[in-house]
């Protein structure tokens, strides 16, 4: 539900444009997708 | 077939300054234009101030600079407006107008201080947010910060020195080293760490790297998978489902084949620096043995990885262009492992 805000126009993104979505070509986003990336020697420890 | 960098296209695996700059220099210009097109589809839709946001994107075009964390904040705001969520995307167009852009380059500083200090919560969450990993990043203590940084300018002289393009490289993709200490308590450590929606960033936990050469090394492996994340502007790295996980060379957990990728050409780039480092003549000996063994660990972790990638790897064309390029690196440089 939107509050305070009268949605006047649809938004509409062409995903195209958006960096990080066109090498998906979906709506999540390439950060999201591969995580951070946590260098790992130091691992899970035993 | 989609388009893909001409960097990536005619890859070689050596580092390189002006390569660098070119992938910086692309990260921002997109950064700039999908600001302008996310302006664009929430105006009439979305309260914000319009003249705001339209200045910083000017300044992104004029090639200012900002802390990582307004990547950050592009990516909430495109979510948001993909999601529809007019007061979650007002709230971050204004925190977006709020952002001041930052002339001091390649800053190193503890996580909560510097120009992005106030980012620091929000930083800890991002590279937290995998909730399979019991992992928490903490505001280093400050006598080990500070004997930490040392080392780490240390280092980053001796690779003007004996690695000039990788450092060169590294500066240009590089705006903040930010300094963290882990949570002893949980059950994951970390050397280090990035993120491809902070771009500009890296993360380097203070506690571990003892000495020049080691810091070294982790600038290199940290900085190659800033390397790869410029590298996916048009396309990811690799096809394979995120819920198949392998072994990893890097990692004590099983990992999707894209960590098991970054993993295997981010070893690569470390044994590119530890051979710049050994073919200087500026170590010491004891210098020089940590290099020698540290190398022969990189090699040894790049085959293993090389192995899963090339028998479970779905590459894309910008995935093969790039491991292709550090295999043959690592064979010219004499390493062994099974060619497929």
């Amino acid at each position: 539900m939107i509050t305070g805000v009268v949605l006047m126009n649809p938004i509409k993104l062409d995903l195209t444009k958006l960096l990080g979505f066109r090498a998906l070509k979906t709506k999540d986003a390439l950060g999201a997708k591969q995580g951070a990336k946590l260098g790992g020697k130091a691992g899970t420890k035993p | 077939m989609s388009a893909i960098s001409p960097i990536v296209d005619a890859f070689d695996f050596a580092p390189d300054a002006e390569r660098g700059r070119a992938l910086d220099r692309g990260m921002r210009s997109e950064l700039a234009a999908s600001l302008r097109h996310l302006a664009a589809a929430g105006a009439g839709a979305v309260r914000f101030e319009v003249d705001a946001v339209a200045a910083v994107i000017e300044a992104l075009e004029r090639g200012e600079r900002y802390s990582p964390f307004l990547f950050a904040t592009y990516f909430d705001l495109a979510q948001a407006l993909l999601d529809e969520d007019v007061g979650h995307a007002e709230r971050l167009f204004a925190e977006l107008a709020a952002f001041r852009p930052i002339e001091r380059r390649f800053r190193i500083e503890p996580l909560g201080c510097g120009p992005s200090g106030a980012f620091a919560d929000r930083y800890a969450a991002m590279m937290c947010a995998d909730p399979s990993i019991d992992l928490n990043i903490l505001p280093p203590d400050r006598e080990t910060a500070e004997a930490f940084i040392e080392r780490l300018n240390s280092a980053v002289a001796l690779m003007e020195r004996a690695a000039p393009s990788a450092i060169g490289e590294i500066r240009e993709i590089i705006d903040e080293i930010v300094i963290v200490a882990g949570d002893k308590s949980r059950k994951t450590q970390f050397d280090g760490g990035s993120h491809y929606q902070l771009w500009g960033a890296l993360f380097l936990n203070c506690d571990y790297h003892p000495n020049v050469v080691a810091a070294a090394e982790v600038l290199a492996h940290e900085s190659g998978h800033a390397f790869l994340f410029g590298c996916c502007r048009d396309e990811m790295l690799v096809e394979n489902d995120d819920e198949e996980t392998f072994a990893s060379p890097l990692r004590a957990d099983p990992r999707p084949m894209d960590g098991i990728f970054h993993a295997t050409f981010v070893s690569a780039r470390m044994h590119w620096a530890m051979s710049a480092l050994l073919a200087s003549g500026f170590l010491d000996e004891a210098e020089a043995a940590f290099a020698e063994a540290a190398r022969a660990a990189d090699a040894a972790n790049f085959a293993a990885g090389l192995g899963v990638v090339e028998a479970k790897g779905k590459l894309t064309r910008t995935g093969a262009a790039l491991m292709g390029g550090a295999k043959r690196y690592m064979q010219g440089a004499g390493v062994r492992f099974e060619v497929a």
